[in-house]
């Protein structure tokens, strides 16, 4: 997988394809990480979902910072 | 991939939004119900919401945070763990998103970014422990997955294309109206599937209102998406730019009038110059198309009735608006129209709190609210029933 800027033309980075052995062990790493994950408080899972929404607005938020459309609201 | 600085900012924090949403109300969303039986001989019966297991998730380049966030939020909040086949050409966004949950406290494993090939996916579905899959993207994507997970017997929501209808009375402010119509065509430079992708005008406003309309397009500035002047992105990919030329052409082949509006577009990046098409017969093969991208179908409807038959003319069935100076009408109209969202004197928004989806092409599913979060649960019936009671 390349990623290409359009614009410059330019490959700026790969990104290797995930083998059918990587896709069957991410599949079962899943289903381990669900068997505990299911066992989760909603407490424990909402701590990590509001802590998600802060390293977004905190680390994540692209810049230059100027809005020049008003989302639709 | 194109898409102006102030959207990209707008979509970090509507994904931010749903995020907070379910950390805030997931537990209420699935409490277990006690369920209010006829016959105390039934027994105590509750409805508890048990999560699936692992979930695939195909998302689509659009809003590369949003899209992702709108499933694994709800869905993880649930239980579930979730497997990501992102877009190929968000890759880095995709590795975001993995890198964010993982920063967030995630157990490893629990959501995976897998750069899969689309020969993978036919795998994965058939995999048993992989319990549903939810994805977002084209119709003949969703067509193809809907198959597999139909095959394999599992749960899928599909979110696809849509043509929403933007229907303008003839009492609408014409003025206010024009400008949400520029906008709701045009934000995320048109490759939205809930973009007001066709306007449906009240015979006796129809020339006015596209006058106005066509003064509105032409004053968007197509340019760099980091420059804050700029009003138009250019469109995620050559591919998708080509398709849409593509498109426009097969519009005019089948009779339709094309007037291209506004300054050039720039030759570098894939811009399309903005395009209203009018004149579009009901044997126009094109009323049924999707145009992803600053291309814009006008109709003229004769009177409310007709207005309304054009709106609901359509294989997609997503969002769509109507606008009108009497909303207490417009809510009536709303209801005439077969759609998943319609909303009165706006374009189809996109909120944390407010649902998503779409009926016939558009998919089938919601997400978002305790709808969404409850489309990949067992809603599991525990019944304590007295040993002597009549069965």
């Amino acid at each position: 997988m390349r990623l290409r800027i359009l614009y410059t033309g330019k490959v700026e980075q790969t990104f290797p394809e995930a083998t059918d052995a990587e896709v069957i062990r991410a599949i079962e790493n899943a289903h381990k990480a669900f068997l505990s994950w299911k066992k989760t408080s909603f407490a424990e899972r909402a701590n990590i979902m509001q802590k998600a929404a802060n390293l977004l607005r905190k680390d994540m938020m692209p810049t230059p910072s100027f809005p020049p459309w008003r989302w639709a609201s | 991939m194109g898409k102006l600085i102030g959207e990209a900012k707008a979509e970090v924090e509507l994904s931010a939004a749903i995020f907070e949403y379910y950390a805030k109300n997931a537990e209420k969303l699935l409490t277990p119900e006690k369920l209010p039986v006829a016959n105390l001989a039934e027994g105590e019966a509750v409805l508890v919401h048990d999560p699936l297991g692992t979930l695939l998730a195909i998302e689509p380049w659009n809003f590369p945070y949003y899209q992702v966030a709108r499933i694994i939020a709800p869905q993880l909040s649930a239980g579930n763990t979730i497997l990501l086949k992102h877009a190929g050409i968000v890759p880095q966004s995709a590795a975001a998103c993995e890198k964010l949950m993982l920063d967030a406290g995630l157990p490893k494993g629990a959501f995976k970014n897998l750069y899969a090939a689309h020969s993978q996916i036919e795998f994965m579905l058939n995999h048993p422990l992989v319990r549903g899959v939810a994805l977002t993207g084209s119709e003949s994507a969703g067509a193809v997955v809907a198959s597999l997970a139909g095959k394999a017997l599992k749960k899928s929501t599909l979110e696809l294309g849509g043509a929403d209808a933007f229907v303008v009375l003839a009492d609408a402010d014409l003025e206010k109206t024009v400008k949400w119509a520029v906008f709701g065509r045009h934000w995320n430079r048109g490759q939205v599937c809930v973009s007001s992708k066709r306007m449906i005008i009240a015979d006796k406003i129809y020339d006015e209102f596209l006058n106005r309309y066509t003064a509105g397009v032409a004053g968007l500035h197509a340019g760099d998406p980091f420059d804050p002047a700029t009003t138009l992105a250019p469109l995620s990919s050559q591919g998708a730019a080509d398709e849409l030329k593509g498109k426009i052409r097969q519009a005019i082949a089948h009779g339709a009038k094309a007037t291209e509006v506004g300054p050039k577009v720039p030759n570098q990046g894939a811009f399309v110059q903005p395009t209203i098409l009018t004149d579009i017969a009901d044997d126009n093969p094109a009323r049924n198309w999707e145009f992803f991208g600053p291309v814009s179908m006008l109709f003229r409807a004769k009177n409310e009735d007709d207005a309304v038959r054009i709106a609901n003319d359509s294989p997609f069935g997503l969002g769509g608006s109507v606008f009108t100076s009497n909303p207490r009408h417009g809510a009536e109209v709303a209801k005439r129209i077969s759609t998943g969202m319609v909303f009165v004197n706006h374009p189809t928004m996109v909120k944390a709190d407010l649902p998503f989806g779409g009926i016939r092409h558009s998919g089938y599913g919601r997400e978002l609210l305790g709808l969404g979060i409850k489309e990949f649960v067992n809603h599991k019936l525990i019944d304590v029933v007295d040993i002597d009671a009549a069965f």
